[in-house]
């Protein structure tokens, strides 16, 4: 259990350093698939094995191919693509994000999330997921979580909406 | 099923944030940039379910993180959409160039 959990994180933490040494932008999408596929493998360590599966479907499978045919339709000359803007303000955003990252960390080991209540209160009573969550996620979403996830269907249908109505008129006129 | 330290899980979505922020910050494509916004959410949902495992009848971050993923998944549909649109009229994707409002 403890071997695969940090297998699987130095798995993701590998991958997102290949993101974040990838020149281009198609190198950037794969190590992204890299990512998404390490965390879902992280969900199922922790417990959350429909998450996972969702994961797999609906970001290795619905949005990464549509990054990927993105960036098809977008290729432009080879020297624009995913370039950085100048090294000044790349070293300026690094500093940014290691103090961002080092924060918190700090903030992370310091703080005792053992010693809270609930979680103390999860270990000691041995209350913890022993079995598929799927059941209890079903049931879940429809009586108590019922209204957002009605919410959800509109909001899906409304972004396809959108999403065929801005590529629509391409022809007729530039709506930009 | 609890031998892994809650903290672990944070440190490693906190460093995936902070790449998600790094990609948003310095490359000068918006593709580059959705795929950073995508990492950013991703591990705000790996913190809701460190956190969910510890709460197995309510599963409260569990559900969350589901509808957390649906956004993203619409997000993504519309922005590709606006990109593709953006890419047809100014023959380019990169977010300094797109400045018909200046000026």
């Amino acid at each position: 259990m403890t071997f695969f959990f940090y297998l699987f994180a130095t798995l993701t933490l590998l991958m997102t350093l290949l993101l974040l040494l990838s020149k281009k932008l198609i190198h950037l999408a794969f190590s992204f698939l890299g990512v998404l596929l390490g965390i879902a493998a992280l969900f199922v360590l922790a417990g959350a094995d429909f998450l996972a599966v969702a994961q797999i479907l609906v970001y290795a499978g619905g949005v990464l191919v549509l990054i990927i045919i993105g960036i098809m339709l977008t290729q432009t000359a080879p020297k624009e693509n995913g370039q950085n803007i100048t090294s000044h303000s790349n070293i300026i955003s690094a500093v940014l994000v290691l103090v961002l990252f080092s924060m918190l960390v700090y903030a992370f080991i310091s703080q005792p999330f053992e010693q809270q209540t609930w979680i103390q209160n999860a270990q000691i009573q041995q209350k913890t997921l022993q079995t598929s969550t799927l059941p209890s996620t079903g049931i879940l979403l429809m009586t108590q979580y019922l209204l957002p996830f009605e919410l959800t269907a509109i909001l899906l249908l409304v972004a396809i909406a959108g999403a065929i109505t801005l590529l629509q008129y391409k022809n007729k006129s530039r709506i930009l | 099923m609890l031998t892994i330290n809650l903290s672990h899980y944070l440190i490693i979505a906190a460093a995936l944030f902070c790449t998600g922020i790094f990609l948003c910050l310095t490359k000068r494509n918006t593709i580059a940039i959705l795929i950073g916004i995508e990492l950013m959410l991703n591990a705000a949902n790996l913190n809701l379910v460190a956190f969910s495992q510890y709460d197995p009848t309510k599963l409260q971050g569990t559900t969350s993180a589901l509808f957390v993923m649906v956004v993203a998944a619409a997000e993504t549909a519309v922005a590709l959409a606006i990109i593709i649109n953006t890419y047809q009229y100014y023959q380019t994707i990169d977010p300094q160039k797109i400045n018909s409002l200046k000026n």
